[in-house]
């Protein structure tokens, strides 16, 4: 369910004025906590809470997967195209949503984000698993390859929203950072029986993803009205007509963009955003890879700040 | 959370008390929150109510929530409940569905309240019954998404909420912003329409849904009263179409020199967070409470307010002041 008109007007002032409905500027973000292995039977874990808005869990799973003609069917699934190419290993993401949230839409006064909620989580899975699957991701794939060309580790990353208060791709990556990079997958070894390769998994030797600190965060930028904004609450999210999803690694790269909105802008708006981006991200990556590598189980608040 | 617990009962207390004058009437809440599994403070005779389960002949809480007793009649009402409304209550609402001769109006109940198309005043101004030109104008009265201030009218059979907006202080609401709050934690007051300082008034419903804007000058309610006489269409509220903005500078009610709009909208935003950091505190929330934090947190630029820790200083320090207010 849409914002009534005067409510969107209201907001969009407030941000021309650079006042927003919670007193933000602009370029002002929440303050996000995050907490690595919540969960116990996972292979790594991590919930991400921001500050009166969305929350998110994210489980990781590691299985073995065989490259036979079975899989090759099920070969719609994301990321399988790409393993094939690298001789095996993939990471298989999935967004969903706690039915209690998506009944509501997110809103919590019968607003939603405007948009169904389904369209906000298949869409953030779709870039999660492309971003990770591709080289800029950081992940050194070639690692979960096992036997090349038959046998490899697939990740299953599994996002649970269970509030949605806006914003949701950075949350959604910056907590599947922090369940990565918290992993630990049986390490497993290859062996010769009878000139054939065979694989051993050990039951107590465990190994890190490789990679996983190389994870770029994203910021995405909002635009309403004449200006762009991050972090946005729902009320905000459902003001803006066009948004673009950044994600930079620690070296100020940009290492993917995606587009939502049927918006279109001028390509200085498009720059303006992505100087924005790359400038703050690794900042960014600074206080949460802090936050997620000297962490073991314990909370710890990551500052929202100004760039 | 041992620093939030500490608030959360001192500021039940001092909430409580401050609001005396009002009359909370019996059935009030009994400024204890209780959580499940917690032994219930019952004289020895009582009768078990909503929320309340017997063991060991001990009366034990069985949800999270504040605890009401009528004669002997004692029951835990859960912070998180649905709204279950009563009749006469000032509720704020969106509409959700457009129907044939009804709207459909989200106001956090187990079911979505109806609003009759014959109980709302007609533009004309003339009580008139409502014909099928009405009934196809119905979206330019209310439209999906609009928030309204309305008043529950009664009960259908299958416990749905009627609601209807025959009268002048009802109606679409614009040039402001909405917060969602339990509706446990509002306390029913003498009158929910409150007029805040620095030009900001809120309406407070009962449901759990808070309307912050700016109020209105006297001018701009003098010439509502008469778009509602009949000459122009009621239901376009003021301040809903970019025209009306600059408005806002002009003379607000009871004060003659006008506000600046930008400082009106901090003042917006200021009660907008302080309301949620005394929600997120689990506090109960009165007309008064609101406007004494606001009023401490005034000196503030909004954004910190955001920051817990100056969200709980701001608290201590109106406590204190209101403490000795009372004394």
């Amino acid at each position: 369910m849409p914002l009534s008109t005067a409510e969107r007007l209201f907001a969009a002032e407030g941000i021309a004025a650079s006042l927003r409905i919670d007193g933000r500027d602009p370029l002002d973000a929440r303050t996000v906590e995050l907490e690595t292995g919540v969960i116990l039977q996972a292979s790594g874990s991590c919930r991400a809470r921001v500050h009166r808005g969305s929350q998110v869990l994210v489980g990781a799973k590691v299985a073995i997967e065989t490259l036979d003609g079975a899989s090759l069917g099920a070969g719609t699934s994301t990321g399988l195209g790409a393993a094939l190419g690298q001789g095996g290993g993939r990471i298989v993401c999935q967004v969903v949503c706690d039915p209690s949230v998506a009944a509501t839409g997110g809103g919590r006064c019968g607003a939603g984000s405007g948009r169904p909620v389904d369209d906000l989580t298949g869409e953030c899975g779709q870039r999660l698993s492309e971003l990770l699957n591709s080289a800029a991701s950081g992940i050194d794939l070639a690692s979960l390859v096992v036997i090349p060309h038959r046998v490899g580790w697939t990740v299953y990353v599994d996002v649970l929203v269970l509030d949605l208060g806006g914003n949701l791709f950075d949350v959604v990556l910056l907590a599947t950072k922090g369940a990565l990079c918290n992993l630990r997958m049986p390490r497993a070894t290859v062996l010769s029986v009878d000139g054939k390769q065979d694989y051993d998994i050990s039951s107590h030797e465990t190994e890190r993803l490789r990679g996983a600190e190389a994870i770029p965060l994203a910021v995405t930028c909002y635009r309403v009205g004449r200006r762009f904004v991050i972090d946005p609450t729902l009320e905000e999210e459902d003001c803006s007509d066009l948004s673009l999803a950044i994600a930079v690694n620690a070296a100020g790269q940009v290492c993917y963009m995606s587009k939502s909105g049927n918006g279109a802008s001028h390509g200085s708006l498009i720059k303006t955003m992505m100087a924005f981006a790359t400038r703050r991200v690794p900042e960014l990556l600074r206080v949460a890879d802090h936050c997620i590598l000297q962490q073991g189980t314990r909370t710890r608040a990551i500052q929202g700040f100004k760039v | 959370m041992a620093r939030a617990s500490h608030l959360l009962d001192s500021s039940l207390d001092s909430a409580d008390g401050f609001t005396d004058p009002h009359g909370a009437g019996a059935g009030g809440p009994s400024a204890d929150t209780v959580t499940p599994g917690q032994a219930l403070d019952v004289e020895t005779t009582y009768l078990k109510g909503h929320g309340t389960f017997l063991e060991d002949g001990q009366l034990l809480s069985s949800v999270a929530g504040t605890v009401y007793r009528v004669n002997k009649l004692v029951s835990v009402k859960a912070i998180h409940a649905r709204y279950s409304g009563e009749i006469g209550d000032v509720v704020v609402g969106r509409i959700m569905e457009v129907g044939s001769n009804r709207w459909c109006v989200d106001i956090s109940a187990r079911q979505s309240a109806i609003l009759l198309l014959s109980s709302v005043n007609l533009p004309t101004g003339i009580h008139r019954r409502s014909d099928e030109t009405d009934e196809a104008k119905m979206r330019s009265y209310f439209r999906e998404g609009d928030v309204l201030s309305c008043e529950v009218q009664g009960f259908y059979q299958d416990g749905a909420i009627a609601l209807h907006t025959r009268s002048l202080k009802y109606g679409k609401l614009a040039d402001g912003v909405m917060v969602a709050v339990p509706s446990a934690l509002v306390k029913r007051l003498k009158s929910h329409f409150v007029v805040l300082d620095h030009g900001v008034s809120m309406i407070l419903g009962l449901n759990g849904y808070v309307w912050i804007s700016r109020t209105p000058s006297a001018q701009e309610q003098k010439a509502q009263a008469h778009l509602f006489a009949g000459h122009h269409n009621f239901y376009d509220a003021p301040g809903s179409t970019p025209t009306a903005a600059p408005k806002a500078a002009e003379a607000v009610a009871g004060a003659d020199e006008p506000l600046d709009p930008h400082a009106v909208r901090e003042q917006i935003v200021r009660v907008r967070n302080c309301i949620l950091g005394l929600v997120e505190r689990k506090v109960m929330l009165t007309d008064q409470l609101i406007a004494a934090v606001s009023r401490t947190a005034r000196s503030l630029p909004a954004k910190q307010l955001l920051d817990p820790d100056v969200m709980d200083t701001v608290i201590l320090e109106t406590r204190e002041q209101l403490q000795q207010h009372d004394e």
